[in-house]
């Protein structure tokens, strides 16, 4: 049983994985709290999508990776807080479509183009292509988003709650939504490697959902959502590695479980709280008596 | 009384704005007084919220001249010592912060930047709570507030920082009558500290009985005075769009429908059934924006915004 733990190990691809994969977990289930509640999940995959454009054709031109990863997700990152500030055009809309041009462009181009791109690594994560490279990257990332979310959180949390109000408080929302934008970016190509441009959509957005089945305060459930987002990492590249899976789908699906357990059990717990607390009355006859005439 | 400063709380001198290039207010020009208390009114859609919004910086002004408490309010800056309190409607209800957060929230910009409050900022919001009637409601989930409890809450967080002009959106939609006395006694209260008030409202009757002026809004300023002076039925029709009586008791100006719409009380009186009304001629029941209608035996039903075809108006 403790091999199935500690078999992976052996190799050092798994080890390198395993920190980038904790490294993202707690990166995507952090920002999923704040992606959640400004009712953007559509951001994450919008980005992610127009991230295999921009690698496709930057590896066309022999360009690494990362270069064509976030010239991609820095331009759709600025074009999505563009459109988001205007009311009246969906941002939804307009951002599907740009975003999934830039997909299409990336399949298009990868299909004509020959390269050592492994399209099926990017598209749904691979965790034995994770270098030392990669790990550089979500840790200098990982350490610039803490550092966005230490000093920026009062801002960030009221111009999540308020915007309009935050701005009349004297928070630069125009600054803070921008850098809200650009962190989602650095995040999202951080995390291709590991999760693969289809899944990062659900990384950034089931953490949170989870979270706030179980917590109250914003400061909570941004910490719960945080090892959320960890502990489905790691389960998930497990999971990888034993079922030989794309390490994308493991993590996505070990969450989309964590969910589906909590929703049950707590929709179970709560309605059990409710039919303690209605017992004394449910027997009164009135509402009996409404029963039987609403049911006519 | 209080001394206050020089200048106007509020002064606009034939301004135009609206959001992109769209004009939403025209020619607007209105000066409020330091100390001042009034109430903007008009049918949904008027400009209201975008008249506030227009006062902190987050419209945008197309021409004319704006000053705030003195000086000139630029685009995307709010100016100083404005509170705001946002209509209830518009707020994530489910979002998971405490009564005492939010308020605390409201010192975000001026606070050291890490991710906690210290505890004198902590002592200053329950003091803020306690006097605005929320003791011992710091802990709980914003969810858990009434109406009434929302609205002082965010009175509070509109408090925490120097404040002397205090704007807020509809105070008066989403909180039950007594609620609504509470609140206005409580800015009454505020009003005497020296604060300037400007609220909106689509309650016609609301401003009528309490506020000492009116500012009416459609897109321009239709009328503009104490409620004598404005509540008369050509400055409402201008305003509204529709006919309106006006009656006048001992010491208040009541507003009520022109023309009263007799809704009948059984199902005898339906000629049609229900469900060919569905499939022949769509129904259009129209109700005059923002006017409180009353039906036969129903008192006070209060109509605001639009009713579209395929609401429930037809009930059996
Ligand atoms: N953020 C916005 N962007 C563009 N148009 C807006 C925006 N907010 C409101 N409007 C438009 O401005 C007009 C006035 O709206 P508003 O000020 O909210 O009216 P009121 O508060 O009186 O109901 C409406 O036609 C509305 O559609
Ligand atoms: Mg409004």
């Amino acid at each position: 049983m403790i091999e199935l733990v500690t078999e992976p190990f052996q190799y050092a691809f798994f080890g390198r994985a395993m920190l980038a994969g904790v490294l993202i977990g707690a990166m995507c289930g952090a920002l999923s709290v704040f992606v959640v509640l400004r009712r953007m999940s559509y951001i994450g995959h919008g980005l992610a999508h127009s991230v295999l454009g921009g690698v496709a054709v930057g590896v066309a031109f022999g360009a690494d990776l990362y270069i064509g990863a976030i010239a991609a997700t820095v331009v759709s990152a600025l074009l999505i807080d563009r459109v988001t500030r205007r009311r009246g055009l969906h941002a939804d809309a307009a951002i599907g479509i740009v975003t999934t041009a830039m997909f299409a462009i990336g399949v298009a181009v990868l299909a004509i183009i020959p390269t050592r791109v492994n399209t099926e690594a990017l598209l749904f994560g691979n965790i034995l292509g994770v270098n030392r490279v990669d790990l550089w990257v979500a840790a200098g990332v990982g350490g610039a988003f803490t550092v966005v979310l230490f000093t920026l959180y009062k801002r960030l949390v009221f111009t999540t709650f308020d915007a309009e109000v935050a701005g009349v408080h004297g928070v630069r929302t125009g600054v803070i939504e921008l850098v809200f934008s650009l962190s989602t970016a650095a995040v999202v190509v951080a995390s291709v490697r590991v999760l693969g441009v289809l899944l990062i959509a659900a990384a950034v957005v089931i953490p949170a959902a989870i979270a706030r089945l179980l917590t109250r305060s914003f400061g909570a459930t941004l910490a719960m959502a945080t090892a959320i987002g960890v502990a489905t990492s790691v389960i998930g590249l497990f999971a990888s590695f034993h079922l030989n899976v794309p390490s994308g789908p493991t993590i996505v699906l070990s969450g989309a479980l964590l969910f589906a357990v909590v929703f049950v059990v707590t929709a179970v717990l709560t309605r059990r709280q409710l039919v303690r607390a209605r017992r004394p009355e449910a027997v009164v006859p009135a509402d009996d008596m409404l029963q039987s005439v609403r049911n006519n | 009384m209080t001394r206050h400063p020089a200048g106007a709380a509020v002064e606009l001198r034939d301004v135009t704005a609206g959001y992109g290039g769209e004009s939403v207010l025209r020619g607007l020009s209105v000066r409020l007084e330091r100390g001042e208390f009034a109430g903007i009114v008009g049918p949904s859609g008027s400009g209201k919220t975008t008249l506030l919004r227009l006062l902190t910086g987050r419209a945008d002004r197309h021409q004319g001249h704006l000053e705030v408490l003195g000086s000139p309010v630029r685009s995307g800056r709010a100016p100083h010592g404005v509170g705001y309190v946002p209509q209830l409607e518009g707020v994530d209800w489910d979002f998971p912060v405490t009564v005492e957060q939010v308020v605390l929230l409201g010192d975000s910009a001026s606070s050291p930047p890490v991710p906690w409050f210290s505890r004198a900022e902590k002592r200053q919001a329950r003091e803020l709570l306690d006097r605005l009637g929320l003791a011992g409601m710091h802990g709980k989930r914003i969810r858990e507030l009434s109406g009434g409890q929302r609205q002082r809450m965010f009175l509070a967080r509109a408090l925490l920082r120097k404040c002397e002009l205090l704007l807020l959106d509809e105070p008066t939609s989403g909180v039950d009558l007594a609620t609504r006395g509470d609140v206005l006694r409580l800015l009454g209260e505020l009003h005497h500290l020296g604060l300037t008030v400007l609220l909106t409202t689509h309650d016609l009757n609301f401003v009528a009985a309490h506020l000492p002026r009116i500012v009416c809004l459609n897109g321009v300023v239709t009328a503009d005075g104490s409620p004598r002076e404005v509540l008369t039925p050509g400055a409402l029709e201008r305003t509204y769009g529709a006919p309106m009586r006006v009656l006048h008791d001992e010491d208040r100006v009541v507003v009520v429908d022109a023309d009263p719409i007799r809704l009948h009380a059984g199902p005898d009186h339906l000629e049609a059934p229900v469900a060919d009304l569905h499939r022949d001629a769509p129904v259009d029941v129209r109700v005059d924006a923002s006017l409180d209608v009353r039906v036969d035996g129903v008192p006070d039903v209060s109509a605001d915004g639009d009713r579209h075809p395929g609401d429930p108006t037809v009930r059996r």
